[in-house]
């Protein structure tokens, strides 16, 4: 019997009376009250959110950027130093590993942001195929990570860090020598917000300082439906070993012209085959809520599968993200399959609701 | 917090709460069962008339969680059911013993209110739960 791993910050989640569950082996907080009103705090204000339970990982040595980027799917070498990358690890097969943040540091040092679930897995993987003069640590139980997000996740951060977020443009992270934690302009809810990384007592400062300033805890649940209204997709229900970043919808994710890495020819095998798998969402327009597994119908016909489904508290309807095999006809009125029902839905591409990350805003320095 | 389980009601073993008033039994699902769900934002109640049986499910609440069935604890006929919760089915979480009740069937077969289980009985399933 393994006993779960707990999150640094228990006791954080303790004094704000979390519901905790077992999440990847990690004990997290669910909620800490109510799901929704978390998710309106997001939206609405600014939500903290544990995100510690997610495998952190540094890399050094002489050429660290083109030796990693054999094993992703995005090109990393040629972007400059500060920039947040997602990819995608692939194997032999193209089949996603996991999906992935690659923190450029310098041309020696990297760091990587895993999910808590493929930790191990990604662990041996990288240290199976780098090089004996790469050198890569696991810092994940050294260290804690949390997302500040919201319209006022900004302005409250800016008077928590030493250097300003503002100036930070999306997908940028500060390293700065004078600040003890890692801070990026990332995040998973579709609000503005930071992520930031670093010591126990560092961040376990930050939270409590955050909560002062009017922030409130937010959990896995609330967390769930702010991705899932973005059409983010989650290892486990867009992404797995058996689906390919094509099946995903993820084609922008591959860079595979004029370079190498584990899984592009198997990738470009694919690209020539073109499946026409499409990705989209569905908006319910009865009471029922779809669920992962879900079938779509259309005209009498399964046509397609839901990948992630839920409840709105925006669009107060059930959600959902689905994969088709082909792209739907024109005037086809597709339902999802609840409890032997067939519902209606109606066709959404996502996001379900406005992007306000800094994505489309002009930063002062850049 | 699971706030103590009501003496004046019986209860089964998949977490309904029942009131009987004469040949009615007023039915709503336990404090204990609206915390495992989380907020919940729809019910789907049974039609008025239909004829209902002893442990089959009888309505359905959505959690932003997951959907859960709720079980009929007698046999019988719907006779009423709460429109408030329809359209505010927070209530169910913030008054679960109360305005949050769910639907009023007319026993057909009173033997079977002997099947419920007292207060007591109940918090034990809970504990073991």
């Amino acid at each position: 019997m393994t006993t779960a791993l707990e999150s640094p910050l228990i006791s954080f989640h303790v004094e704000h009376n979390a519901s905790i569950v077992d999440f990847a082996g990690w004990m997290m907080p669910l909620h800490y009250g109510s799901i929704t009103h978390e998710y309106a705090m997001v939206r609405d204000h600014a939500g903290l959110f544990d995100v510690s339970h997610m495998g952190r990982f540094d890399l050094m040595g002489d050429d660290v950027i083109s030796e990693f980027q054999k094993m992703t799917t995005r090109r990393l070498e040629g972007r400059s130093y500060g920039r947040v990358v997602y990819t995608l690890i692939v194997n032999e097969a193209g089949k996603i590993l996991d999906d992935i943040l690659v923190y450029l540091r310098g041309d020696t040092y990297i760091s990587l942001v895993v999910n808590a679930s493929n930790r191990s897995k990604l662990f041996s993987w990288f240290q199976n195929y780098l090089p004996s003069h790469i050198k890569l640590v696991d810092r994940t139980f050294e260290t804690a990570m949390v997302a500040l997000q919201g319209p006022f996740a900004l302005e409250m951060a800016s008077q928590l860090l030493d250097s300003n977020p503002n100036d930070l443009p999306f997908y940028r992270f500060n390293p700065s020598l004078s600040e003890p934690v890692l801070v990026s302009r990332t995040g998973y809810t579709g609000e503005d917000g930071v992520e930031v990384a670093g010591d126990f007592d560092s961040i376990s400062q930050f939270c409590r300082k955050a909560i002062k300033l009017g922030a409130i805890p937010a959990g896995l649940g609330a967390r769930d439906i702010l991705r899932m209204e973005m059409g983010y997709p989650l290892y486990g229900h867009e992404l797995d070993e058996e689906t390919s970043p094509y099946d995903a919808g993820l084609e922008w994710a591959v860079d595979l012209d004029n370079r190498e890495f584990i899984g592009a020819n198997a990738l470009r095998l694919e690209r020539e085959s073109s499946k026409g798998t499409f990705n989209t969402g569905l908006l319910m327009q009865g009471k029922g809520i779809p669920r992962q597994g879900f079938s779509v119908r259309s005209d009498g016909q399964d046509i397609g599968v839901v990948t992630s489904g839920g409840f709105s508290p925006l669009l107060k309807r059930g959600i959902a993200l689905v994969r088709l095999p082909s792209s739907p006809s024109e005037n086809s009125t597709p339902t999802i399959v609840i409890r032997d029902r067939e519902q209606e839905a109606e066709w959404k591409t996502p996001p379900f609701v406005p992007d306000r990350t800094a994505r489309k805003k002009v930063v002062p320095n850049e | 917090m699971v706030s103590p389980v009501p003496k004046d009601l019986l209860y089964t073993e998949t977490h309904e709460w029942v009131k009987i008033e004469g040949d009615i039994a007023i039915v709503g699902i336990t404090d204990f069962a609206q915390n495992q769900l989380t907020d919940i934002v729809f019910v789907e109640m049974p039609v008025l008339g239909r004829t209902v049986e002893r442990g089959k499910e009888c309505a359905i609440v959505e959690s932003t969680k997951a959907a859960s069935d709720i079980y009929a604890p007698v046999s019988g006929v719907i006779e009423e059911v709460n429109v408030l919760v329809e359209s505010n089915p927070e209530r169910i979480n913030s008054d679960p013993y109360g305005d949050g009740w769910l639907y009023k069937i007319r026993i057909t077969n009173p033997n079977e209110l002997k099947g419920l289980l007292d207060p007591d009985r109940y918090r034990q399933v809970t504990v073991n739960a």
